[in-house]
């Protein structure tokens, strides 16, 4: 027997009606494919051929097994990777989680993150995301890119950014007041 | 004990051998006991520098492989009487390193000198690794433009990582010398200003030195810059020298280009 074990992310979704489900659907299509969908409410047969045409993954039982105490738990241990110090070039930083970097990131130097990213320093090196948003201060040497897609460094004004990805579009926003970290 | 300081650069020709033979000198003025190590096998250089490239009979793959003791080894200074280099082997070239070897030479060393300087080959291969893994602390000599800033951002990363010190969890400390300062050019946007470069490398600033024609004779005849009283370049290194030793040095403004016509543009006035 081979027992495989994966960690996946499940969005829970409750069907109120046909109509705003599949339009709900429509809109997050390409975001919602990566996971797994638990459906709570009525599967109509329209759903159920949208499902089936759109090879969406989904379960309509899903027990997580554990009270609300062991769920808590696991939402304290956040799946965050923390770097705390300058990140230089020829450093090459592969992250599966999310990313803080409280730091530099320098010229030669890469990033890529499978989720988030936050970095707090100047980016003169690479990054490449594929989470749902990043907040980054780039310089304009830096090259960024996110879910697949190069950002256009003069978008990004060498100052702090927003960048997030809604299910079919990128939104680059800058902050216009910047933070304070400390 | 003394305490091992290795200069390193990354990229070549900043002037890493000038810096080496300088500060050693600058130190020794004080009143220290030094002793530069050329580590650069292969391409021995130092010894040219200090104007002593005819008295090299021994050198430091002899002294490791105990083919010559450290006495007969150690060459001492025409110019300061506290000052002693070891010099590279010109013959044998990096790979005759060996990592216990050069530990044991270091520790024999640090007990002789109150200052052990190792100037690093450039690049970041074997040569350097030895260079920086039992050193105390290191001295980063920069230009200021961007592939001097990148090569010694990697470098950086290199001591931070595989120095002995570092893995035995201490902090490895790093000091900046930004060499080659040219204030006309930072004046006019062409070079990379120190703040800039400070904030890319964030380590800390010991010094800058202005660019200096004499240096180029300085190192041709074997009298290091230092010597030269007249040189701005040469009264940098006197600062750096004496901030090594633990004395607090005003730092100078090398960057602003003080154009030698304005008092005479000032003086045409009355006339």
């Amino acid at each position: 027997m081979k027992v495989k074990q994966y960690s996946i992310k499940v969005f829970e979704i409750n069907i109120e009606s046909q109509s705003s489900f599949l339009a709900f659907m429509d809109k997050n299509i390409i975001m919602l494919r990566h996971y797994l969908i638990y459906l709570k409410g009525e599967i109509t047969p329209a759903i159920q051929e949208y499902l089936d045409t759109n090879d969406v993954t989904y379960t309509t039982h899903l027990n997580l097994r554990g009270n609300k105490e062991q769920q808590e738990l696991i939402l304290k241990q956040s799946d965050l990777k923390i770097i705390d110090e300058i990140v230089r070039s020829g450093q090459d930083i592969r992250v599966e989680s999310d990313l803080l970097v409280l730091n530099r990131v320098n010229s030669g130097a890469k990033i890529y993150v499978e989720g988030n990213l936050i970095i707090t320093g100047i980016v003169d090196g690479m990054l490449f995301c594929n989470g749902d948003f990043m907040l980054v201060h780039t310089s304009p040497k830096a090259m960024i890119v996110f879910n697949g897609v190069e950002i256009d460094g003069s978008l990004l004004q060498n100052k702090f950014n927003k960048i997030i990805f809604n299910g079919d579009e990128i939104l680059v926003s800058p902050i216009e007041k910047e933070p304070k970290w400390a | 004990m003394g305490v091992v300081f290795a200069v390193i650069s990354g990229k070549g020709g900043v002037g890493k051998t000038t810096t080496t033979a300088n500060l050693g000198l600058g130190i020794a003025q004080e009143g220290k006991k030094v002793v530069l190590v050329d580590f650069d096998l292969g391409q021995r250089n130092l010894d040219l520098i200090l104007g002593l490239e005819n008295r090299v009979i021994y050198d430091m793959v002899h002294v490791m492989d105990d083919e010559a003791g450290l006495k007969q080894a150690l060459i001492k200074s025409k110019h300061a009487d506290n000052l002693f280099l070891l010099a590279a082997s010109q013959t044998k070239d990096k790979t005759a390193l060996v990592q216990e070897k050069v530990k044991k030479l270091i520790a024999t060393l640090k007990e002789e000198f109150d200052y052990v300087i190792l100037d690093a080959p450039a690049g970041i291969e074997s040569g350097f690794e030895h260079t920086i893994m039992f050193a105390d602390a290191t001295i980063v000599v920069v230009n200021p433009e961007v592939s001097s800033i990148r090569d010694a951002d990697k470098a950086i990363g290199i001591v931070d990582a595989k120095c002995e010190r570092a893995k035995e969890n201490k902090k490895v400390q790093k000091y900046l010398i930004i060499n080659r300062i040219n204030p006309a050019m930072v004046t006019s946007g062409e070079m990379l200003m120190s703040g800039d470069i400070l904030d890319i490398l964030s380590i800390d600033l010991l010094g800058k030195i202005p660019e200096d024609k004499a240096i180029v004779e300085a190192s041709n005849t074997g009298k290091p810059i230092i010597l030269n009283e007249k040189s701005q370049a040469g009264a940098a290194y006197k600062r750096i020298s004496k901030r090594l030793c633990g004395i607090d040095v005003d730092f100078e403004d090398v960057e602003t280009f003080n154009t030698p016509s304005l008092m005479g543009k000032i003086k045409s006035l009355f006339q």
